[in-house]
């Protein structure tokens, strides 16, 4: 072994450029093929998923002896390793980092009967020479850990979100928070429903579309993977990974249709990075916080562990104010009249009884609870010109067939207020006071339900 | 053997790796920079001038195998075959290494997003022309399909 340590190639294992391995044959015929992943495994050790490439296989149990090329993707520094196969895991922790690869893989691509970890080969490495290469001119490319904390900016972080009073400045502390203090410029905040089958976006920060009200189905996709799993999905390659997928999946006959959302789930154009941290409360799943960037390989472990830290916090806040919303008394103003309408143009609102989906003016709004929280509101507001409503009293309607436990009312009722608001909506929503809220309406009203 | 549209993705700017094995059966992975198709059975692959490994296991009667891939697509043929000879790279050899380059960092520019400028550190310095005779092709697009053996690409 040279200087060089398999420790010391950490960011070449994070598949940002393709790894190459060359093997030969007992009668000396090499193969040359291109790795989905090599995963550190130990100062001596690396690890290669077995899934497709079958000829390398062969050869490997004639010659255990192989050649990989990998490349830091920050500098492009490239590495030959020299490296003997040792054995094959079908369990245990390398396995299941291989696996939770395939999986990722499998989330992006979509078909899921193609991507099979079949095992992990372990290789000893003997040997690691630094490829010749030209001068790096200017700066090192994407710089890494974006998220690199103090424990001072973390208490910060921590302070700001215990001072917020409500689910919505609290949901709102934590993306602007993860900016300000950690320079995560791209996130998201998803809530878990109340069926626990989907996770709905309630804030974001930092995309050309809030996206809220989008939703992802937990266990699709790499955020609602991270949900099933109730672990953090750390990725740096997203653009070489989706390439891959699609190009397996077009390869076999098992394509799966993909899932159709309302709302487009807010996304990077380019997105590379991302980091899906399930936000835990009492060991239930809360939601999940997602951060990405355009960057290569910008996260990594410690950005995990400070994720994961803020999520706990999050999901630990958002437990507490469901809880003391449950159980206060409201209080604050009251206005019994409907202010007059500003504009006189009327507002057509059609609302779906099967769903929930609710449409302001020909245009799609949001659907399920929150659309039904609407059209009670909207309903009272037009048969009895009331404005002024209580959470105790609006949870109480039977037509929003909330569940009887963990009814997520005020994180439903946070999501329509931020929809109406980010679409602009002639119809708000504004809050008087602890558990009180009045609907502000500018415009006349022509509601419409469908059966 | 090689048809006229598997010709010009040889000759584009797909990404070439090169594997070549040691009189003692040590496998050794490198990569091409740029190809010409000689003849329906012969290539012309220009290696780095440095690669001194993959020359010694050419020249020592050693096989070789090249696998091609298209960047945006990761469609993939791997040919194996054998050394007949080598020679300095010429000036129509260095013109298809820029030619190689230019098309080949665009497309790893476009697909992946990485700069050119850290791409570019790869280049190397000087070339050698190693003449192979081609015997045989394989799929190598990732999948299940990965391996298959082909007649005519």
């Amino acid at each position: 072994m040279t200087d060089l340590q398999v420790s010391d190639l950490h960011v070449c294992f994070e598949g940002a450029v393709p790894a190459v391995i060359a093997t030969a044959g007992a009668d000396g015929t090499p193969n040359i093929t291109y790795l989905s992943r090599v995963r550190f495994v130990d100062s001596e050790r690396i690890a290669l998923s077995n899934q497709f490439f079958s000829k390398t296989a062969r050869n490997l149990a004639e010659n255990p002896r192989a050649s990989i090329l990998v490349i830091d993707p920050h500098t492009y520094d490239e590495y030959r390793l020299t490296v003997v196969y040792e054995r094959t895991d079908r369990r245990g922790p390398v396995f299941e980092r291989l696996h939770t690869d395939v999986e990722a893989l499998k989330a992006l691509g979509g078909a899921a009967s193609v991507f099979k970890l079949r095992a992990a080969d372990i290789y000893r490495v003997l040997h690691i020479e630094s490829v010749p290469k030209r001068p790096l001119q200017g700066e090192p490319g994407d710089p890494p850990n974006v998220g690199e904390a103090s424990a001072a900016q973390l208490a910060d972080l921590t302070a700001r979100l215990s001072r917020c009073a409500d689910l919505d400045t609290l949901v709102s502390a934590t993306v602007d928070g993860l900016a300000e203090l950690f320079g995560y410029q791209h996130s998201v905040l998803l809530l878990l429903d109340e069926m626990g089958t989907k996770l709905y976006t309630i804030a974001s920060r930092g995309y050309e579309e809030q996206g809220v009200g989008s939703e992802v189905v937990v266990g699709e996709g790499i955020i609602g993977m991270a949900a099933a799993r109730g672990a953090p999905i750390r990725l740096g390659n997203l653009r070489q990974m989706v390439k891959y997928g699609q190009t397996v999946v077009r390869r076999s006959s098992a394509d799966d249709p993909s899932a159709i959302r309302d709302i487009p789930v807010p996304i990077l154009p380019k997105v590379q990075s991302r980091v899906a941290v399930p936000a835990l409360a009492l060991g239930q799943l809360v939601g999940v916080l997602v951060v990405e960037s355009e960057q290569l390989v910008a996260f990594d472990a410690n950005d995990e562990a400070l994720l994961t830290i803020v999520a706990s916090v999050v999901a630990n806040a958002i437990e507490a104010e469901r809880t003391r919303a449950q159980t206060t008394v409201a209080s604050g103003e009251t206005a019994a009249r409907a202010p007059a309408p500003v504009s006189s143009a009327a507002t057509h609102v059609r609302f779906y009884t099967a769903d929930g989906s609710t449409f302001l003016d020909g245009d799609y709004l949001i659907k399920g609870v929150a659309g039904r929280i609407l059209w009670c509101l909207l309903r009272q507001y037009e048969d009895e010109g009331r404005s002024d409503f209580s959470n105790r009293e609006v949870r109480l309607d039977p037509s929003l067939e909330l569940p009887e436990f963990r009814d997520n009312f005020e994180s439903r009722l946070i999501l329509l207020k931020r929809r109406l608001d980010e679409r602009d909506s002639p119809v708000r929503i504004e809050k008087t006071g602890r558990g009180r809220f009045r609907v502000v309406v500018e415009s006349a009203l022509r509601l419409e339900s469908v059966d | 053997m090689l048809s006229a549209e598997t010709k010009d993705f040889l000759e584009s700017g797909c990404a070439l790796i090169v594997a070549t094995v040691s009189s003692s059966g040590e496998p050794f992975a490198t990569r091409g920079w740029g190809l010409f198709v000689i003849d329906e059975g012969r290539v012309r692959l220009l290696l780095d001038e440095r690669d001194e490994r993959a020359l010694a296991d050419l020249r020592h009667g050693g096989r070789v195998a090249i696998t091609a891939a298209h960047v945006p697509t990761l469609h993939s043929l791997q040919m194996k075959g054998r050394f007949v000879r080598s020679e300095p790279a010429d000036d129509r050899d260095r013109q298809k290494v820029m030619d190689y380059c230019d098309n080949f960092f665009t497309d790893i520019e476009n697909t992946d997003g990485q700069p050119r400028r850290l791409l570019e550190r790869l280049v190397p310095e000087g070339y050698v022309a190693c003449e192979l005779v081609i015997e045989e092709f394989y799929d190598q697009t990732p999948g299940p399909g990965a391996g298959a053996s082909l007649v005519q690409p």
